[in-house]
């Protein structure tokens, strides 16, 4: 079943955006300065009536892990039944309607409709619930009775997981150089996640998760024949329903997040002079914020004005300066300032008062990114990228205040092998900036050979290699290789260097009319190293983290059997994910088992009943396993509590049978 | 018309449309997620919980290096509460930043 993305599917998955990007389907198309007196009109046919396909799915799901939840679409356990549809329909006049559901009465399923008239009108709305499953048997001994979290002597098992129920709902007009829309979307999440209090031991709880979002934008579009300009405007107000978290013996041991609101109002265009493109935006935004505090010793106000206005422009300019030379630039600025109050709060330490008072830091944030690109096509089949890229950023009450990434590319595309499409990319990048200094605000106490790594020197290189083949017309091939390198050579203390590097396979062979076979494996590699100190001083332990992926998948489609009426598949997949990590000090200490693998098997045999009736029976079969040496049982130590080992070892499996119908 | 066709005019305000909850402002902010989401979480997948680049302590231990416990050596993850289950987070459970009045070590 097909479901291609309208608006308000990417609405509901992407959440609304506050500007549509320029539209240049074929009915925006400017034609003024087509000739069209050689052109014919062949009569359109049109499709009048419904067209489409409703289906019904049966079958069993066994599962003994709720994590099994996240493959299937479900957390049902035994007998389930589902509904899709993927319906359109449209009259004479050209007036459509659609309607789609996925996996209706599942935990992750949508439901679609619109309705209007190409270039006239358009009305969307839809439902989506979208479930992610972390663990069926976390476990706790804390009880939820309003914001208080009371003890019980036994531990009890619960749910971690989390539920996002959305709604949206959106309408467009058009009326010829004019365009309008205005979108609403609502999502309340709900559940629980994984958090931790101090009590004053830390103590994992699963935190109450239940908060709705409501975002609503509006915007007008005005197009001509060489540009095209957007005004609009997005609101978002997050509510908060979960509540401030108390012991019965002690206060205030954790704030739920605020309720906020952020608004953006958005102005963008877009301009084409002969080979010149032109765009541009500019947003002003204001994020705010003020909740109520919690209200204790040492806190002067009773709601916090946390404000923060934002601005963010973009401008670029891309230009064929002959048939073998394009040249392009961008300009990116994004500014964050914090306009919020700055007041003294007293501070805990441990668990009790004392006279430590801290000021909250307003911290502002400005981003200026600068963009040089050409483009030269060296001759048939070969064409040469070459680009400069610097990033400046400026933030206060850092340890370094002022960073800057100069970035040089370059890339070979190669066209002139038959069957052959060859990508070079070379990238090399350098992290340089003010004088690092020692916080006094926020780290008085940091070791000052300490060098974060997102504010460090750092030098960056990176190549990737693309080879696309089709040796036969039935047989492609596509591999691909990237290494990438940071040296934070400047870095005493912290994040000295890492490596980032894999290979890609992929078959694709078509190997008879009714049969094609795909297969692809990749691998990937991510190291580092960092260096800390026990001491206070130089390095004297240090710590290195391997990471690996391995992705294999393997996959038949063979049609035409019995006389077209029968169709069987099967695929797949096998990843696995590792992570050592080694500790040197005295000696080098490795970390226990940290990793994942999984295996998805899914066979299916389709049959057509008929031209427009078909049975189809599937098979899934998922095999997940994941440990992770750093759980810990609920009481394996005296010094914290944790929600138990949340590791997985299941197989679970699925058969549906689902009946189809094509309208 | 942002760099990797994000469909907000930043990473963080992309990742702020299903995660509203972090958007803030808030009282007590922890400067690196306030600056770029990206700066600890990789949104196309990593071996960690969370899409973390690494997980804790390394991830935190490659920031924080004072005279106190951020410096220690954890040599195994599961024995205490410095590697064991949520490692640093046990403590510091508000990693994106609080609005608790005394909340500046993002603790409550």
């Amino acid at each position: 079943m097909n479901f291609k993305l309208n608006i308000i599917t990417a609405s509901l998955l992407l959440a609304s955006a506050p500007v549509l990007s320029a539209n240049f389907a074929v009915s925006q198309a400017n034609i003024t300065q087509v000739d069209q007196q050689n052109y014919q009109c062949k009569r359109c046919e049109v499709n009048s009536g419904y067209r489409g396909n409703v289906s019904v799915a049966a079958g069993y799901i066994e599962s003994d892990d709720v994590h099994a939840a996240n493959a299937f679409g479900t957390d049902q356990d035994g007998f389930v039944a589902t509904a899709n549809a993927d319906v359109q329909y449209q009259n004479a006049d050209g007036y459509q309607a659609k309607f789609q559901t996925h996996q209706l009465g599942y935990e992750n399923s949508f439901a679609l409709m619109s309705a209007g008239k190409p270039g006239l009108f358009n009305i969307d709305a839809g439902y989506q619930l979208i479930t992610t499953y972390q663990s069926g048997d976390a476990q706790s001994n804390l009880y939820y009775d309003q914001g208080t979290l009371v003890g019980s002597t036994l531990p009890y098992a619960f749910e971690l997981s989390q539920q996002r129920e959305k709604m949206a709902l959106q309408a467009e007009v058009q009326h010829d150089m004019y365009q309008g829309y205005v979108q609403f979307d609502t999502e309340d999440k709900s559940g629980y996640t994984s958090s931790s209090v101090m009590n004053p031991s830390p103590v994992n709880i699963g935190l109450v998760v239940d908060s709705t979002t409501d975002s609503f934008t509006a915007g007008a579009i005005v197009n001509g024949a060489n540009w095209l300009t957007e005004l609009s405007y997005f609101v978002s107000q997050y509510d908060n329903n979960s509540q401030d978290l108390s012991f019965t013996y002690l206060d205030d041991v954790y704030a739920a997040a605020p309720d906020n609101e952020a608004h953006q109002v958005s102005l963008s265009g877009q301009y084409q002079l002969d080979s010149t493109v032109m765009s541009g935006r500019f947003i002003v935004g204001r994020m705010i914020q003020d909740d109520d505090l919690i209200s204790m010793n040492g806190n002067p106000i009773q709601n916090w004005d946390g404000e923060v206005d934002t601005t963010d422009a973009t401008l670029k300019v891309s230009s064929m300066l002959s048939n073998r030379l394009r040249v392009g630039g961008s300009y990116d600025y994004s500014n964050r300032e914090n306009n919020s109050s700055v007041f003294e709060f007293q501070q805990y330490t441990f668990n009790d008062l004392n006279d430590t008072f801290k000021e909250n830091i307003a911290t502002d944030i400005e981003r200026a990114t600068y963009k040089l690109n050409a483009k030269y096509r060296i001759s048939q089949g070969y064409r040469l990228q070459a680009g400069y890229d610097r990033e400046e950023i400026d933030r206060s009450y850092s340890v370094r205040e002022e960073t800057h990434d100069d970035t040089l590319w370059g890339k070979l595309s190669i066209r002139a092998i038959d069957n052959v499409i060859i990508d070079i990319k070379a990238e090399h990048s350098n992290r340089d900036g003010s004088t690092y200094q020692t916080d006094e605000l926020t780290s008085s106490e940091e070791n000052a050979l300490m060098r974060k790594y997102y504010l460090a020197n750092r030098t960056r290189n990176n190549v990737e290699l693309s080879i696309n083949h089709t040796p036969l017309n039935w047989l492609g091939v596509d591999i691909s290789a990237h290494y990438a390198k940071d040296d934070y050579d400047d870095t005493v203390i912290g994040l000295t260097e890492s490596e980032d590097y894999g290979v890609n396979l992929n078959l694709n062979a078509t190997v008879s009319k009714h049969v094609s076979l795909y297969g692809f494996a990749s691998q990937q590699w991510i190291n580092s190293a960092q260096a800390s100190s026990q001491s206070y001083s130089t390095a004297d332990w240090y710590t290195d983290v391997e990471d690996e992926f391995i992705n294999i998948g393997t996959g038949i489609h063979y049609g035409g059997l019995l006389q077209n009426k029968l169709t069987l598949g099967a695929d797949y997949l096998f990843s696995n994910s590792n992570s050592d990590t080694y500790i040197t000090s005295t000696g080098t200490t490795p970390y226990g088992d940290y990793y994942s693998y999984n295996h998805s098997v899914n066979m299916y045999a389709n049959y057509n009943l008929s031209n427009e009736m078909a049975l189809k029976l599937t098979y899934r079969y998922e095999r997940y396993y994941d440990t992770d040496d750093a759980q810990m049982s609920l009481d394996e130590t005296t010094s914290f509590i944790t929600l138990g080992e949340l590791n997985h070892n299941y197989s679970a499996h699925q058969v549906m049978l689902n009946f189809s119908y094509l309208l | 018309m942002t760099e990797s066709a994000l469909n907000k005019p930043s990473i963080n305000d992309t990742c702020y449309s299903c995660h509203a909850e972090k958007r803030g402002p808030v009282l007590w902010e922890h400067a690196p997620v306030t600056e770029n989401c990206v700066t600890c979480h990789n949104p196309h997948g990593s071996v960690n919980e969370s899409m973390l680049t690494h997980r804790a302590p390394q991830l935190c231990q490659q920031c924080h290096a004072d005279d106190g416990h951020a410096s220690r050596v954890v040599q195994q993850p599961g024995v205490d509460a410095f590697g064991g289950g949520k490692s640093c987070l046990n403590c510091h459970s508000q990693i994106h930043g609080s609005n608790h009045p005394a909340g500046s070590t993002l603790q409550r």
